[in-house]
């Protein structure tokens, strides 16, 4: 709301002042919408330019929004009225600490209920029916079920009509509740029959009742009576055992207060009542702070990386208007002589901006809705892909705020372009401007530069100094480039502008590149960051550009191999610095930005081989099984073409480190693994380190599940970054045993994330009721893996058996991983889109201006075709200098800051260019450029010398 | 001074067209242009001197009559051959100097040389070599904007001149210079045209139209007088 209010007050100070002489002023109005109609076509690209920067924005916040949203909905779905859920251990303390809050609720609590929750395979039909043979019978490998006394449904929160299920009855013994979900899933209706296979046992019952899946009807699939329990005799270990709770008046917004205080009121009632453990989850708090954070961090996400299409749009729009002004300078120049003041001139442009500024923030606001729909499509599929099984759906949305803020956005983008071109203008002189002519330097801007190189490389020092061992990353990043200003401002009347600028983009670049060595080890860098690192180093990569541009236009003048055409085609971009720039920096933006995902995309692709490697330590198959009904290893050996079936057995408890305890404030959950000798004898983890005592990472995998206080950590243990790397012999605390294990080795964390690797007899004394579910299975070599997996699916399907290559879930991740990338850099096509279109209305008004010159060069000879090659090789010209430096930059950055400091995603990656992805990036702009240049460079090639002249002069 | 005739136009009509509109801007000219001529082609304003001379140039079409030049009609060449023709026999001048304004003085006056297929170093030489005759020894390296109206000017009469063309066609070259600039321009036309250089030039100013050898008046689409001095 914030961000709207100083938004609408920024839309306010630049666009009302427009808006009254818009209205107001006869003349204003009058110049500013001749201006615009005279050029419908350079109108409408203006508008399209600037919309296309706010659909970006709408997008950007369109997808935070959908993921806010979407988060909620769990709320509204899985949760209803359940704020807290009390965590205990066993039925018996669940009724207990339930009795106790009954005896003496807090005001706050408007809801008790305690349930039994367990997880089950279950399938369609009787095992008796003949669909229960049939291959496409449908099951779930994984059904949530919950034991729980019906009544008491009716009392539970503010709502219970619409959250709690109050008219469902028990449906007894023989029958089950299920909500709508599992209902598709598995295609029943009231009356038909649900098997449920669990702990060795089959039980069939028959659906009573189809829940909605809202509020407690999401809890879980299914309902069951409690008698029921003890027919499928699950234990204690393997039971989710709590109670929930409601807070009264906290149904969406549970991060207030009131939940605060009612979780700290159950807190002291049960410990004053009962000293056995018992965790309190704010589950709703968590959820609607996930929804907030994941809303943020998308909008972030997508806002960076649309930030560069949308500097692009801006720039496009400078462009535009300098143009627009340089074109009209000498009409300007009248006017100021027959009275118009500075003043006036700027209005003047301000009333014309506003009639491009407020249709393109309207259309770029309704386009944006567009787009952000089709990235939530991609989004939505990405999803799919990364989890089949998932239930998580997202919910196209955009709200309203979200939408004034991108408009705004967009119109204040905008507005600013307009006002900075019109301050320029405004400052023209008024002689040389009739005449047409460069203006005159004076000695106020002489003295005016050498203050302002002053002031430059003061700040810049007062940056390094404070933003350098502060590790604020932006402080660092801007200091030497000010620096570099400055000096540059002070030598400008001594040494050459091309040396100058030459030099200085090379230091900037450089220390772009460099910044993470320059920055203190433990340098926080946000995503936001890269933004303005992307603008800086390309700045100095197009000021680069420019000069070299300038120096190859020089050589090719000395060669009349080029022909004219070739020697105009470079002319006329080196000699407008300005002009150029702003081109070169709308495509080299983008094109940074594509290049840098495109390597770092490849660096994710280059790391399969080593992932499955390291994930599958020698195995085929990732056999997963339910804990109530686990897989027995034997039943696998059985099997034809099985070579070896390691049993996994995985649990988790939390965890301290004696060692660099300022990092570990407290003891931290992570999951704990170990396996039998058939694991050992065939394979062992990969190891970073191990101690010394052992030559190989074989010996040492032997030794810690052969010795009770010994493990393996995984890398992130305790969380990324250096400080929270464990190192051998360092010693950690399983807080429930108060056991401690020294590491014996780390590696580097896999996608199956076995966690610590732990003897068995450790692992049973911290959780004795823990069961293998876990199978790494090796098939002999003529196997099918991916087949195969697909049959014991079906054969185990009581056990919740789900089956899948190593390789196979290593490339699901990898592959939602690249598609995300996919997604963004599609995203910041429209950028792209941006920059061509810009070249082609920035070639369109060449044309117009050079009309003179176009004339004479026909006049002398210059064939038409020539002047066509002049306009598509200048476009080529400025497209190959954009996509070197774009591309260049983007590759070099890329190798510094992801692969060698790791500064992207804490982790360095791999580094490797790929090819086809840079030759497209190069290839598809060029083209695209090329054939945006064709509509100018056919009108050039078409002007009739007569013409051409005779309207110029 | 006068030689063979090099241009001979016949019954040369143009009429332009705006909607419905009709401006017949030349009716019927015929004009032969000999070897040698300093011809000024005088007239009020909008009576057709420019559209004759782009006529007669080939830069504009012509709706009926014929300009043959080197035996041919160049109205019956295509754009490509008309152009190719202009590039290797004529030389233009404007009143608006039309140089190219991110081009130094030199690469201006190279521009012409590089169409017709001199190498680098040949049209480097020549173009620097016309500067010098021009009086621009010490401006060469300058863009435009850095030159005077007068030095532009002169530019483009090197230019113009560069490549030697048979026929030089000067549109009001000193209309946008002040007296003394003009007359040194008229000045440098002249030491042209007595080097053996045929010059066509239109003109308003009196004393510009007193220096050919030959006066043209045009009115009304027609050439009204032709004054051998």
């Amino acid at each position: 709301m914030t961000v709207l209010l100083v938004l609408a007050i920024i839309a306010a100070v630049v666009g009302i002042p427009a808006l009254i002489d818009l209205i107001r002023r006869n003349d204003l109005r009058r110049m500013a919408i001749r201006n615009t109609v005279r050029r419908p076509l350079e109108t409408t690209l203006i508008i399209v330019g600037s919309a296309l920067g706010t659909a970006i924005i709408v997008a950007a916040l369109m997808v935070g929004d959908t993921f806010e949203a979407s988060i909620l909905d769990i709320v509204r779905r899985s949760l209803g009225e359940v704020d807290l859920v009390v965590e205990v251990e066993g039925s018996d303390d669940a009724e207990l600490f339930a009795s106790v809050i009954r005896a003496d609720p807090p005001e706050t609590i408007d809801g008790v209920l305690t349930l039994r929750g367990f997880a089950v395979a279950a399938a369609a039909g009787s095992q008796q029916d003949p669909i229960a043979a049939a291959p496409d019978r449908p099951v779930d490998p994984s059904v949530t079920v919950n034991a729980v006394e019906f009544s008491q449904f009716a009392s539970f929160g503010t709502n219970p009509s619409e959250w709690s299920l109050p008219d469902v009855a028990d449906p007894g013994v023989d029958g089950a509740v299920i909500n709508d979900d599992l209902a598709d899933d598995l295609e029943l209706t009231v009356g038909d029959t649900v098997t449920l296979f669990a702990v060795g046992t089959e039980i069939e019952l028959e659906v009573s009742t189809i829940v909605e899946t809202v509020g407690l009807g999401g809890w879980g699939d299914m309902y069951v009576s409690t008698a029921l329990l003890d027919q499928l005799a699950v234990p204690d270990s393997l039971t989710f055992d709590a109670v929930l709770l409601s807070v009264e008046g906290t149904l969406f917004d549970s991060t207030g207060s009131i939940a605060v205080e009612a979780s700290e009121q159950i807190t002291a009632l049960l410990e004053s009542a009962h000293d056995d453990d018992f965790v309190i989850d704010p589950i709703k708090q968590v959820l609607v702070d996930d929804a907030a954070e994941e809303d943020q961090e998308l909008t972030t996400l997508f806002f960076v990386v649309g930030g560069f299409s949308v500097l692009a749009g801006a720039l496009l729009l400078i462009n535009l208007f300098v143009m627009l002004s340089e074109e009209r300078k000498p009409n300007l120049g009248v006017l100021r002589a027959i009275g118009w003041n500075r003043r006036t001139l700027r209005r003047a442009f301000r009333t014309e901006g506003l009639i491009y500024a407020i249709p393109a923030s309207i259309a770029g606001s309704i386009l944006g809705i567009g787009v952000g729909w089709v990235i939530v499509q991609l989004t939505r599929s990405i999803l799919q892909g990364r989890n089949p099984n998932g239930s998580f759906e997202l919910l196209t949305t955009i709200n309203t705020s979200s939408l004034f803020v991108a408009g705004l956005s967009g119109f204040v983008i905008a507005m600013l372009a307009i006002w900075f071109t019109s301050w320029r203008i405004s400052r023209l002189n008024i002689v040389t401007a009739i005449r047409d002519l460069p203006s005159p330097v004076t000695t106020r801007g002489n003295v005016l530069r050498l203050v302002g190189a002053a002031i430059a490389v003061g700040v810049g020092v007062v940056a390094f100094a404070v933003g350098q061992p502060a590790g604020n990353p932006y402080l660092t990043l801007i200091s030497l480039p000010l620096i570099v200003v400055g000096v540059a401002l002070a030598l400008r009347s001594t040494v050459s502008p091309l040396a100058l600028t030459f030099v200085g983009g090379l230091l900037v670049i450089g220390w772009g590149l460099l910044i993470f060595e320059v920055l203190p080890d433990d340098t926080n860098v946000e995503v936001q960051f890269f933004l303005a690192y992307g603008v800086v180093v390309v700045a100095a990569g197009v000021a680069l550009a420019t000069v070299s541009g300038t120096l190859f236009q020089r050589l090719v003048a000395r060669s009349s191999k080029g022909g004219v055409s070739a020697q105009l085609a470079m002319a006329y971009p080196t000699a407008r610095v300005f002009r150029t720039a702003s081109s070169l920096a709308m495509y080299s933006l983008i094109i940074f930005s594509l290049a840098f995902m495109a390597v770092l995309a490849e660096g994710i692709q280059a790391q399969s081989d080593d992932i499955v490697a390291q994930s599958s330590v020698g195995h085929d198959l990732f056999v997963q099984s339910l804990g109530t009904n686990p897989l027995d290893q034997a039943e696998i050996l059985a099997l034809d073409g099985v070579e070896s079936a390691a049993a996994v057995t995985r649990t988790f408890t939390e965890w301290s480190a004696a060692f660099k305890p300022e990092t570990i404030s407290a003891p931290q959950g992570r999951s704990l693994s170990t396996t039998d000798a058939s694991f050992v004898a065939t394979a062992a983890p990969e190891l970073l380190t191990r101690d010394r005592r052992f030559s190989s990472d074989k010996e040492a995998f032997e030794y810690v599940i052969n010795n009770r206080g010994a493990i393996l950590a995984p890398l992130n243990l305790f969380g990324s970054g250096d400080e929270f790397e464990p190192a051998v012999g360092d010693i950690v605390v399983a807080t429930e045993t108060d056991a401690e294990f020294e590491i014996m080795g780390v590696y580097d964390n896999d996608f199956t994330s076995p966690g610590i690797w732990i003897n068995p007899q450790a692992l049973l004394d911290i959780d004795p009721e823990a069961r293998s579910t876990r199978l790494y299975v090796r098939l002999d070599d003529e196997v099918d893996a991916d087949l195969f997996g697909e049959e014991i699916e079906a054969r185990f399907l009581r056990n919740g058996v789900r089956a899948e290559t190593f390789q196979a879930r290593v490339d699901r991740f990898l592959e939602a991983n690249l598609a995300f990338f996919s997604l963004l850099r599609g995203y910041l096509l429209l950028g792209l889109v941006i920059g061509i279109g810009g070249l082609a209305v920035t070639l369109s008004r060449a044309v117009r201006e050079r009309r003179r010159q176009i004339g004479m060069l026909r006049a002398m000879g210059l064939k038409s075709a020539g002047v066509g090659r002049w306009f598509l090789g200048e476009a080529a010209f400025i497209s190959v200098m954009g996509i070197v430096t774009g591309a260049g930059l983007g590759v070099l950055s890329a190798y510094f800051l992801a692969t060698r400091s790791g500064a992207v995603d804490g982790e360095p990656t791999p580094f490797a260019v790929p090819w086809g992805s840079m030759i497209a990036l190069a290839l598809i702009p060029l083209v695209a450029s090329a054939i945006a240049a064709l509509a100018p460079a056919r009108k050039a090639a078409s002007l009739r010398p007569s013409e051409a002249l005779r309207l110029a002069d | 001074m006068s030689g063979d005739v090099i241009m001979h136009a016949t019954n040369v009509t143009k009429t332009y067209r705006s909607g419905s509109n009709e401006v017949h801007a030349l009716r019927g000219v015929s004009l032969d242009v000999n070897a040698g001529d300093l011809i000024t082609v005088v007239g009020p304003s909008g009576n057709g001197k420019t559209t004759l001379l782009n006529c007669l140039s080939g830069i504009d079409s012509i709706d009926s009559g014929a300009v043959i030049i080197d035996g041919q009609d160049i109205h019956t060449l295509s754009d490509s051959a008309r152009t190719a023709h202009r590039a290797e026999r004529m030389g233009f001048i404007f009143q608006s100097f039309n140089l190219i304004p991110v081009l130094s003085a030199r690469e201006n006056v190279e521009i012409p040389l590089i169409m017709s297929g001199a190498s680098q170093r040949e049209a480097a030489e020549r173009s620097a070599a016309m500067l010098t005759r021009v009086g621009l020894t010490d401006r060469i390296d300058h863009r435009p904007r850095e030159l005077s109206g007068g030095e532009q000017q002169r530019v483009a009469i090197a230019r113009a001149l560069v490549t030697e063309p048979a026929i030089v066609w000067g549109d009001e070259p000193t209309g946008n210079l002040d007296s003394e600039t003009a007359a040194s321009i008229i000045e440098l036309l002249r030491e042209v045209n007595a080097n053996g250089q045929t010059v066509v030039m239109v003109t308003h100013d009196k004393a510009v139209a007193s220096i050919g050898n030959r006066t043209v008046e045009v009115r009304d689409g027609q050439v009204t007088r032709d004054d051998n001095s």
